[in-house]
């Protein structure tokens, strides 16, 4: 980007509309980091370990984090963050975009769970999903960080400035988790049906589970394994779906969507785009 | 190395472009990186950084495993594992045959070689086999967060402490191996995300990557280079599937981090080094940021950092004539608003319990070679 055109961009207030290089992530506002975490907590980091996989293929780093706050989710008292990479010995592993959480410091922290493991997390978004807490060289006012300035969250986090006050920080944040999450019409929504309950009257419950990272606005999304509620109806010789809801990390989104599908097998374990209208 | 000056020749600059340091603090403007071990070891004007041993000597070889569990790959009408293939040498064609604009003409300035090694079964990365495998089938939950497209995990070995001249270390199942370097790399995994839909078409439909676009972001990685925060770059890591720009080809930032990295024997008479010092009533200014601006086309062209006595070097310009700009990386008076350790070369900040040395004549956020 030329100079004069990205100076322009961002007095214009149009950097977001810049064209995006090639990938490792998908840049997410704050609305769709706060979405897609189960658990958002603002913390210190107290300890930190790296170790091997029982394997002996890759190394792992694990931070504690003990509780100050709790933004979303009950967390417990003291987390785990697990992030590939790290040192031993003269070999160092690392995987960019990784966030390095630091030795007492404190961060407001967005995370998903990691399957499996009790209280421990990975971070949503990887490096976008930490935010570091500091101190104003005055001690008056606690800061964020917002991680890469405000190019991760860019517009969709409203008017947040680049450092934003804590407080500040925590409202904006309490704002969008309050916010309902509106599927826009037209979103495709790939799914697999896991399971059916008959209710009688020739009506079935319907759970199905997403089966991509799905973004339909900037504002939306839906992780993938998200799960999708609708009732099935036996017309003739096909099933018609209508799917009601989409639970995001616990968060329920009114869908209104049918699909069709014959009749003559199970429904369980059909794959279908849900097409949102 | 001849040098190759801005329009001001050597430059001592003052940081005093305030209405530019809003400007460009609003930004994350930070031009190609490379990965670097060596604790404590910055040294204008050149940085120690970590590569594949043995290039030019020895291509880095590649295997894939093209499985695709969650038929998450589409646009193919023919062999799915051949059009992923060639997808992914695509990327690396990219990388190997990058140019850098020498007054009219592109030159090649980079020997930088990259050799497919055949196919593997590996699902999940492994730093000890030292083979570099680009895989779409790594189910480990904890290694795809939402929003990750794909990852590259990179192990490096550091000459142990003391020693001089190259050094062994050893792979899994493998014999030795020799580094040549302060920093080798030793192996590099690819992994793309079986949650999100890729598609080997250039045209990439709505939701979908292009798998080209994030394998050659990817082995930008695998090759050494670390993130760019130039928003046009291939290693700037952000994206999305709406945007026209899933881009394949190298921007100028790009093409210099890879010759730099893989210099050509032509590489240092090609190109020269913006060199200077910043400083403020006299005194250097550690972490201040330097960006080399093009004056005839008002491209930002190359940056990086001044080093703790407030030199800087920017290695690879393009012959030209340049405006050179010196900007703390904080619009503010405190810790950095501009979070450079998101950039795995970087580390530590101010006042930050981590630090060892926290330089007296910083900008606004300091930060040393990690």
């Amino acid at each position: 980007m030329k100079l004069r055109t990205f100076i322009l961009a961002v007095a214009t207030g149009f950097w977001l509309g810049t064209p995006a290089g090639a990938t490792t992530l998908v840049r997410m506002s704050l609305s769709q980091l706060a979405q897609a975490s189960s658990t958002i907590v603002q913390g210190q980091v107290v300890a930190q370990t790296t170790r091997q996989n029982p394997a002996h293929t890759r190394i792992m780093t694990y931070t504690t984090v003990q509780l100050d706050k709790a933004l979303k989710g009950q967390p417990p008292a003291t987390l785990t963050i697990e992030q590939p990479g790290g040192t031993i010995g003269n070999v160092h592993v690392r995987v960019p975009g990784t966030a390095f959480l630091r030795p007492q410091t404190e961060y407001v922290l967005f995370l998903e769970p990691v399957t499996g493991q009790t209280a421990t997390y990975h971070m949503v978004g990887m490096m976008q999903g930490a935010f570091r807490v500091y101190r104003e060289r005055n001690g008056a006012q606690r800061r964020v960080v917002l991680p890469l300035g405000a190019l991760s969250t860019g517009s969709s986090s409203g008017t947040l400035s680049q450092s934003p006050a804590l407080g500040e920080f925590q409202m904006t944040v309490s704002g969008v988790l309050a916010a309902p999450i509106v599927i826009p019409p037209g979103t495709l929504i790939p799914v697999v049906i896991i399971s059916t309950q008959f209710q009688g009257a020739g009506q079935t419950v319907v759970v199905a589970r997403t089966t991509s990272d799905l973004f339909p606005s900037k504002a939306v999304v839906i992780p993938a394994g998200s799960q999708v509620v609708g009732t099935a109806q036996r017309e003739g010789t096909k099933w018609k779906i209508y799917w009601n809801s989409v639970s995001v990390r616990g968060r329920q989104a009114h869908l209104s969507a049918i699909n069709e599908t014959s009749a003559g097998g199970s429904l369980k374990g059909q794959a279908m785009v849900v097409h949102m209208r | 190395m001849r040098r190759k000056q801005g329009a001001g020749g050597r430059r001592r600059i003052a940081a005093g472009f305030a209405a530019l340091v809003v400007l460009f603090s609003a930004v994350l403007l930070f031009g190609y990186n490379t990965f670097q071990d060596n604790l404590g070891t910055l040294q204008a004007p050149v940085p120690v950084v970590t590569r594949w041993a043995n290039v030019p000597g020895t291509p880095v070889s590649w295997l894939l495993n093209a499985a695709t569990p969650s038929n998450n790959v589409t646009g193919c009408s023919g062999s799915l594992a051949t059009c992923i293939q060639q997808s992914v040498t695509a990327g690396f064609t990219t990388w190997t045959s990058a140019q850098i604009p020498i007054g009219n003409t592109q030159q090649t300035l980079t020997d930088v070689a990259v050799q497919y090694a055949g196919s593997s079964t590996l699902t999940s990365p492994n730093y000890q086999d030292c083979q570099n495998v680009v895989g779409f089938s790594d189910t480990n939950t904890g290694d795809f967060s939402t929003g990750t497209i794909a990852f590259t995990e990179i192990a490096t070995v550091t000459r142990p402490a003391g020693t001089t001249g190259s050094f062994q270390y050893t792979c899994s199942g493998a014999a030795s191996k020799t580094c040549n370097l302060d920093d080798c790399m030793a192996d590099a995994d690819i992994e793309f995300n079986p949650n999100e839909n890729f598609t080997t078409s250039l045209t990439p439909p709505s939701g979908t990557f292009s798998l080209q676009s994030v394998a050659t972001h990817e082995e930008g990685h695998l090759l050494g280079l670390d993130h760019s925060g130039i928003g046009h770059t291939v290693m700037f890591p952000f994206g999305d599937t709406t945007s026209a720009g899933q881009q394949t080809q190298l921007s100028t930032d790009d093409a210099i981090g890879i010759s730099f990295l893989y210099p050509s024997t032509n590489f240092s008479t090609a190109t020269g080094v913006i060199s200077g010092k910043v400083s403020l009533n006299s005194t250097g200014i550690f972490a201040a940021h330097v960006i080399a601006v093009n004056a005839v086309t008002g491209d930002a062209v190359i940056d990086g950092l001044t080093a703790p006595d407030g030199t800087y070097a920017l290695t690879g310009v393009p012959p030209g004539s340049y405006s050179v700009l010196a900007l703390p990386l904080s619009p503010n008076s405190d810790s950095g608003v501009l979070n450079l350790d998101n950039f795995s070369g970087w580390e530590c900040g101010y006042a930050d319990s981590a630090c060892t040395t926290v330089p007296t004549n910083a900008t606004s956020y300091t930060g040393r070679y990690h």
